[in-house]
């Protein structure tokens, strides 16, 4: 039996993305996803940040919860996987998601999300879109016993929190000084 | 002139400091003593806090209590009455150094109140228990006696608790492991389940349900954490009393506890769960930390492979609980509620506007209580009298306002589909989502 139980999660640094897109890019290349399905998506904030949002590997998922199927699971290390053999494409998860994550896939004609590239991490590898990030804005840590009094559990422009507790954590865009020529 | 002082430090005269040298040769000369009733503490400590705290007693001759940091008595040795803990000095609660200090301390001895010195059990700065020394007459020429020995055991009761502790953490992380699985779904065999299960005495052939215990506004980075542990430990301790094997996990800022139903009646099940829960906080209060959790229950499962269900309604239950101010939330007590909180933020905003949104308006432009007095309505089940009676008004002035409630929605409060539109709207707010 596994002994650790562990909730691996995303940690974005609001101020260190310029928004490249590559860990949008990179996600595509990985999963051979269709065109249209985002599993990970990079947003513009009002502030003139950037977001980069995928699935947040809930600890209270609600695709978890609304699948009529049972095809969604969270494994030992956190990791929120839709089982495809199960999934009914009913589209009920892609309706309660606050973030997006679940996305339909017109080619099978089912529902799709993150997995946080769990083939790359048992591999020992970080996921596509972590290792993509120039400015390492994105990486992944674990956050049952990662922590830093600088990170914060939300930021403005990102979804309520309070109902799924998502496993992600975000470092502030600070306030940005200003430096005049004399 | 060269002496040794109980503790075994060398005091030397002015003039008299030894060279590097010299130091090695007194070491060498000097036997060093250690008495034997350290020794058999020690020897004793083998058989665990039983062990050290009747050695203890019987050095002492004086009865001797060990206590977990809730007074929850683990050993007791020459105790005749049942003995209870009233009162420590200093406040030992606030103790965060590792040397434990010997104290005064009142004690209860069948009724009687008595006398006894205290001395706290720290591991790793934190406190874990208690070692009592029932003694009648404490005067400091007693403490100064008995002093040094207390404090020894003490820490032999730490080295005790640190083995046990890490023994425990060993086998938690296994059964961690299982009861995320079962909150999770991962595990599909019953079969599986309940064999699993065994290991631990757990019998999931019996129906289960999942109670939360959540900190309200955890933070992570403040003694949060350590009030879970306590917490964890306290629940523990509750079921044990209550008899039955504790299934629970610690998850960050909350502890899922799986609780076996102990019946197939469900008003007497309910009724053992609130009392589970009322014990629970009652400790809580010990700790004053009862106002901040807050609970939430699930539904019974019979079938163990499908608690995740249960565990998922546990957690909606604690969020609406906390929202609706529900002392003990059951996840089957929720009505309108359940649909409510989820349901897409727009369209109940519009769904409200339509219902309210006039009256809203009114008030707002009249400096009206239109809003305020129809809630009441509402929570009164429209009755006319009980809400004249909450509102401190008269029946008259309630006609009138609702004959203008109902000019502005232009719609009949006697209509009990009104009625029904007008409590969805109300609960919609008061689920914060407007």
């Amino acid at each position: 039996m596994r002994k650790m139980v562990k909730q691996m999660g995303f940690v974005f640094n609001v101020d260190l993305c310029f928004g490249c897109m590559a860990c949008e890019i990179a996600c595509r290349n990985e999963n051979q996803t269709d065109s249209t399905v985002r599993w990970r998506k990079v947003s513009r904030l009002i502030d003139d940040t950037f977001l980069s949002v995928s699935c947040n590997h809930c600890n209270s998922p609600e695709c978890f919860r609304v699948c009529p199927e049972n095809a969604f699971t969270k494994r030992g290390d956190g990791i929120v996987h839709i089982n495809s053999d199960l999934c009914t494409g009913c589209g009920l998860c892609i309706e309660a998601c606050p973030y997006g994550a679940p996305q339909y896939d017109p080619v099978t004609q089912k529902a799709s999300k993150c997995h946080m590239c769990y083939p790359r991490q048992d591999r020992g590898l970080p996921p596509a879109c972590v290792e993509s990030c120039s400015t390492e804005a994105l990486t992944f840590v674990d956050l049952n016993t990662f922590c830093d009094k600088k990170m914060v559990g939300t930021i403005p422009g990102f979804p309520d929190t309070r109902l799924t507790n998502p496993s992600i954590a975000f470092y502030p865009a600070k306030e940005r000084n200003r430096y005049f020529l004399k | 002139m060269t002496s040794i002082v109980p503790d075994g430090t060398f005091i030397y005269d002015e003039g008299e400091r030894p060279s590097k040298d010299q130091k090695g040769m007194d070491l060498v000369e000097n036997t060093f003593f250690v008495p034997d009733y350290l020794h058999d503490l020690l020897v004793a400590s083998e058989k665990g806090l039983k062990g050290i705290c009747a050695e203890l007693a019987s050095l002492l001759s004086f009865p001797v209590i060990i206590t977990d940091p809730l007074f929850n008595q683990l050993a007791t040795e020459q105790v005749v009455n049942k003995v209870e803990i009233n009162y420590i000095d200093n406040q030992y609660r606030e103790i965060t150094g590792d040397k434990p200090a010997v104290v005064n301390c009142q004690l209860t001895s069948d009724g009687v109140p008595t006398k006894g010195i205290c001395s706290a059990i720290i591991l790793d700065g934190r406190l874990r228990g208690y070692l009592f020394v029932q003694i009648d007459e404490v005067s400091d020429e007693t403490i100064a006696r008995i002093h040094s020995i207390i404090a020894y055991a003490s820490s032999l009761c730490s080295l005790e608790l640190r083995k046990k502790l890490e023994l425990k953490q060993e086998r938690q992380q296994f059964k961690e492991a299982f009861i995320y699985d079962l909150l999770y779904g991962n595990m599909k065999q019953k079969d599986e389940i309940i064999s699993y299960g065994n290991i631990w005495g757990w019998d999931f052939t019996q129906s289960h349900t999942i109670i939360v215990f959540s900190l309200v506004d955890f933070d992570y980075y403040s003694e949060d954490q350590k009030r879970i542990d306590s917490m964890f430990f306290l629940i523990e301790r509750v079921l044990i009393e209550s008899n039955l094997k504790p299934i629970a996990m610690k998850k960050r800022g909350e502890i899922v506890v799986i609780y076996q139903i102990p019946g197939e009646e469900m008003d007497k099940n309910e009724y053992v769960i609130k009392e589970f829960i009322q014990r629970v906080m009652t400790q809580a209060e010990i700790m004053d930390m009862n106002t901040r959790i807050a609970t939430g229950i699930g539904r019974e499962s019979t079938n163990p492979e499908e608690l995740y269900k249960s565990y998922q309604e546990a957690k909606v239950a604690y969020e609406v609980g906390l929202l609706l101010n529900i002392h003990t939330p059951f996840f089957n007590g929720l009505g309108l509620e359940r649909i409510l909180y989820k349901h897409d933020l727009q369209d109940v905003k519009e769904y409200y506007d339509h219902t309210l949104g006039k009256l809203e308006k009114y008030d707002q432009v009249h400096g009206g209580e239109l809003m305020h007095t129809l809630e009441f309505y509402a929570a009164n089940q429209y009755d006319l009298t009980k809400t004249a009676e909450a509102l401190f008004l008269h029946r008259n002035t309630l006609r009138y306002r609702f004959k203008k409630v109902e000019e502005i929605l232009d719609k009949k409060l006697d209509d009990m589909n009104v009625r029904l539109n007008i409590t969805a709207a109300f609960k919609i707010r008061q689920l914060r989502k407007i």
